[in-house]
């Protein structure tokens, strides 16, 4: 300060005579003036120097974070975007998949409905076919019972008709015969 | 003949008129001295042979027996017929011939009694052959080995216990576990595929009306044309019951020599060995172990021994046999089982607890074997079915585990869970034998891991769509593959496509 | 306890005997006194039937014909020489039966052998074995 005292001082005697007139018109203190000025500019230098820089630098931090911000955002809302698609995706091909297990399903039950068809037709051609040969053996059955019975009743008869007829002398010539024919 | 026509009946009486004899010969004759429980004892024919066939000339006909004990004094011989017309005193004559049956392509479809009389109302059975009742296996130099598979269409058995054709393959467990059914499935399935094997199926001492139940079924299934059915009735003599496999036997051998495929199912041999016992006592013969007589092995033996594959230079034909033995509370160690397991080629064995489980066929994968194996099983299931055995035996020795759930490490969880699906797969309903397209199909989509993310109880579902599925899709693949042969490449990748689509549908 | 002896065995015993020329009456009472000791004697026809083919082997025959009508000496004579021939023996004496139910023909029983040629059998046999049912 005392520096500074001194410099108006001399600053003061020096320039004093010549502006006298002006600055005192004017009502202002040149001297002072240029003290100011001096101290202002060195104010300027010292913000200029430690607190602008600070400032600076917390204002574009803050910049910084609130583009950053931005952005995030923006991405969120295209991957939620994205996955949607993805989902509506999957939702089509499990319809998809779902659809030809149902058509496989169908498939199925409409072979086994025509197999099951296909079965009671020959089943019932069978019914008829069976019904043809049981009557055809029955009368089979029914002709071999008349064979066994006619040859019951063929003995009965020859028994009874040779009983009577055959005498002594024919049966000796059959015995003759018989005896010559044996092995 | 569907009318009575009079003119050929009075031709036929002409003919029997005219062929009757009106000179008799000097025969060597006999005479009954007594007669009981199906066994009549003889005086006379001293030249009468072992086993041959004798006439009694009783007042209803002929009634014919076959001498089984020569002893000095007096022939013991087993009755054919009913005793009650045979009565002492009457005459005995030497038929002239040992024991045979009408044998031949016209018994095909028909139900027979052991001497070849019909049971099924048709007309008598009529052929151009006789076929000896008793009769020699092939000889050594005879036989070729077993090389050609005879698919029963359970996918249990021919894929891990392949049965080929001229094997003897014993089904074997306690009473109403599925025996018969076994071997009803394979002869369906043996019409199904066209195989041209024809059956013959013994039923010894079986209901009648089983009998007559298993007929209406194989006349159902489209069967009964290439089958011979050859039935007694526990109500029948015991003689009938100990030639009825004999008798069979004897009609399945013509196809046999003559280069054709026929397949035997005696139903079965414990009945058999208990009427042979029956005889043996009644002819008064020592009875051994468990009462039967010395010889009830050699009754089996020589019976399951004419089951063969011929050489080439003989025709190359073969005579399968699935002869069934019924074992009294799971004792496979019993006499006659013991017997009969020493004979076959290999057994398949049901039992009763994996039956009441649900798992029908109820075959024990551990018991069960077949020892001719791989060289008679098709390679399209052979390629398949390598896992599946090791599989299940390793799922079968984790069993006990399974109670523990979540407190096992991963290996073993999957090896139970796909032990369970093995298991499951398995499983099939009576009257479905499958071909082999879908065996390999099925077998293929859980032993390689398609149908891991299906519930377990879903597996049947998920094997039916497959199934259904790729047959619609890739029929000519699936034709390929029912050839036989190693599946390619592609038809692999095609099963692996399909049944992971179909897997979809059912996930746990 | 012996082995009991088979009837076999008695009669070849007894027949030996017999074709010897041994007194008859001598084996024949022991032949009865064994049967009564063993308690066999309700198997004396059969043993006899064995002697007669015994006897029959050794060329001595003895046989029946039945008949339903009376047989004259020459049809006797005729059926003793078929006998004869046909088994080979030197002696051949036939008993004579007559049986009504025969109806025609002859019936010859010889140890071991027969022949019938009766109408009945004949008849029989047409009913019988001609059976389709």
């Amino acid at each position: 300060m005392n520096f500074l005292t001194t410099l108006a001082n001399a600053g003061e005697a020096t320039a004093e005579p010549a502006q006298e007139g002006i600055f005192s018109a004017l009502g202002i203190d040149l001297q002072l003036l240029i003290v100011q000025i001096v101290a202002f500019l060195i104010l300027v230098w010292l913000l200029g120097k430690f607190v602008y820089p600070l400032l600076m630098k917390s204002v574009d931090e803050r910049q910084k974070n609130i583009e950053e911000a931005a952005k995030a955002a923006k991405q969120a809302q295209e991957s939620a975007a994205e996955s949607e698609a993805e989902t509506a995706e999957l939702l089509a091909t499990a319809r998809k998949e779902a659809a030809e297990i149902v058509a496989t399903a169908k498939t199925e039950a409409a072979d086994i409905a025509s197999a099951s068809e296909e079965k009671a037709r020959t089943s019932a051609e069978k019914i008829v076919a069976d019904a043809h040969a049981q009557v055809a053996k029955d009368i089979e059955k029914a002709r071999r019972e008349l064979h066994d019975e006619t040859l019951e009743l063929i003995a009965l008869a020859t028994e009874k008709i040779v009983r009577k007829k055959l005498d002594k002398k024919a049966d000796e010539a059959l015995i003759v015969e018989a005896l010559k024919e044996a092995k | 003949m569907s009318e009575l026509s009079i003119s050929e009946l009075s031709k036929e009486l002409r003919g029997a008129i005219e062929s009757l004899e009106t000179k008799g010969n000097l025969d060597e004759v006999g005479i009954v001295l007594r007669v009981g429980d199906g066994v009549a004892w003889i005086h006379g024919l001293r030249s009468a042979g072992y086993s041959e066939v004798i006439e009694i000339e009783t007042e209803d006909g002929i009634t014919e027996a076959f001498a089984l004990n020569l002893l000095e004094d007096e022939i013991g011989a087993v009755l054919l017929g009913e005793d009650s017309t045979v009565k002492a005193g009457q005459t005995v004559r030497l038929k002239g011939s040992v024991l045979s049956v009408p044998v031949g392509p016209e018994l095909l479809g028909r139900v027979v009694n052991p001497l070849g009389q019909p049971l099924d109302g048709g007309p008598a059975i009529k052929t151009k052959q006789q076929g000896l009742v008793e009769r020699n296996a092939p000889g050594v130099m005879d036989r070729k080995s077993v090389h050609e598979p005879l698919m029963t269409g359970i996918v249990a058995i021919d894929a891990m216990f392949p049965i080929g054709r001229g094997q003897r393959e014993l089904i074997i467990g306690d009473r109403q576990t599925g025996k018969t059914a076994i071997a009803i499935d394979t002869m369906i399935n043996q019409a199904k595929q066209d195989t041209g094997v024809i059956n013959v199926y013994v039923a010894i001492g079986q209901k009648s009306s089983k009998v007559a139940r298993l007929v209406e079924r194989l006349k159902q299934e489209g069967v009964m044309e290439q089958t011979i059915i050859v039935a007694t009735s526990p109500s029948d003599p015991a003689s009938l019951l100990y030639l009825a496999p004999y008798a069979a036997t004897a009609m399945g051998e013509y196809f046999r020599d003559n280069s054709k495929h026929a397949l035997m199912i005696y139903d079965d041999l414990t009945k058999h060995a208990v009427a042979y016992r029956q005889m043996s006592l009644l002819l008064r013969r020592p009875p051994g172990r468990e009462a039967y007589p010395g010889d009830v092995f050699y009754l089996h033996s020589r019976l399951l021994e004419r089951s063969a594959k011929l050489s080439d230079a003989l025709g190359a034909g073969s005579l399968t046999a699935l002869p069934i033995i019924e074992t009294q509370a799971g004792d496979i160690s019993a006499y006659i089982p013991t017997n009969v397991i020493s004979i076959t080629d290999g057994q398949i064995f049901l039992e009763t607890d994996l039956f009441y489980q649900g798992i029908r066929p109820a075959i024990s994968a551990g018991l069960s074997v077949s020892r001719v194996g791989g060289a008679a099983q098709t390679g399209a299931v052979k390629s398949v079915s390598s896992h599946l055995k090791l599989g299940l035996s390793q799922f079968r020795e984790l069993a006990s585990f399974t109670q523990f759930g979540s407190d096992l490490d991963d290996a073993t969880k999957k090896q139970i869970e796909r032990g369970q699906r093995l298991t499951e797969l398995l499983k099939q309903h009576q009257y479905q034998p499958m071909a082999i397209w879908q065996q390999v199909v099925s077998i293929a989509s859980v032993t390689n891991g398609y149908f891991d993310g299906v519930a377990v109880a879903k597996i049947k579902d998920a094997q039916s769509a497959t199934l259904s599925k790729i047959w619609k899709d890739h029929k000519k693949d699936m034709e390929t593959l029912e050839t036989g042969a190693k599946p390619t490449e592609e038809i692999l990748k095609t099963i692996e496509t399909v049944a992971k689509a179909a897997a979809k549908g059912f996930e746990a | 306890m012996a082995r009991k002896l088979s009837r076999r065995a008695l009669a070849l015993h007894v027949a030996t005997h017999l074709v010897d020329g041994k007194p008859q009456k001598k084996i024949a009472q022991q032949l009865a006194a064994y049967l009564i000791w063993t308690r066999r004697t309700k198997e004396l026809s059969l043993i006899v039937r064995d002697i007669q083919f015994y006897l029959a082997e050794h060329g001595h025959i003895a046989g029946t014909v039945s008949s339903a009508h009376e047989l004259s000496a020459a049809t006797l004579k005729e059926i003793a020489a078929f006998a004869k021939a046909k088994t080979g023996a030197k002696y051949v004496s036939l008993d004579t039966a007559i049986d009504e139910s025969l109806i025609g023909g002859i019936k010859l029983e010889v140890p071991g052998y027969e022949l019938d040629s009766t109408i009945a059998r004949q008849l029989t046999t047409l009913k019988t074995r001609y059976k389709k049912a």
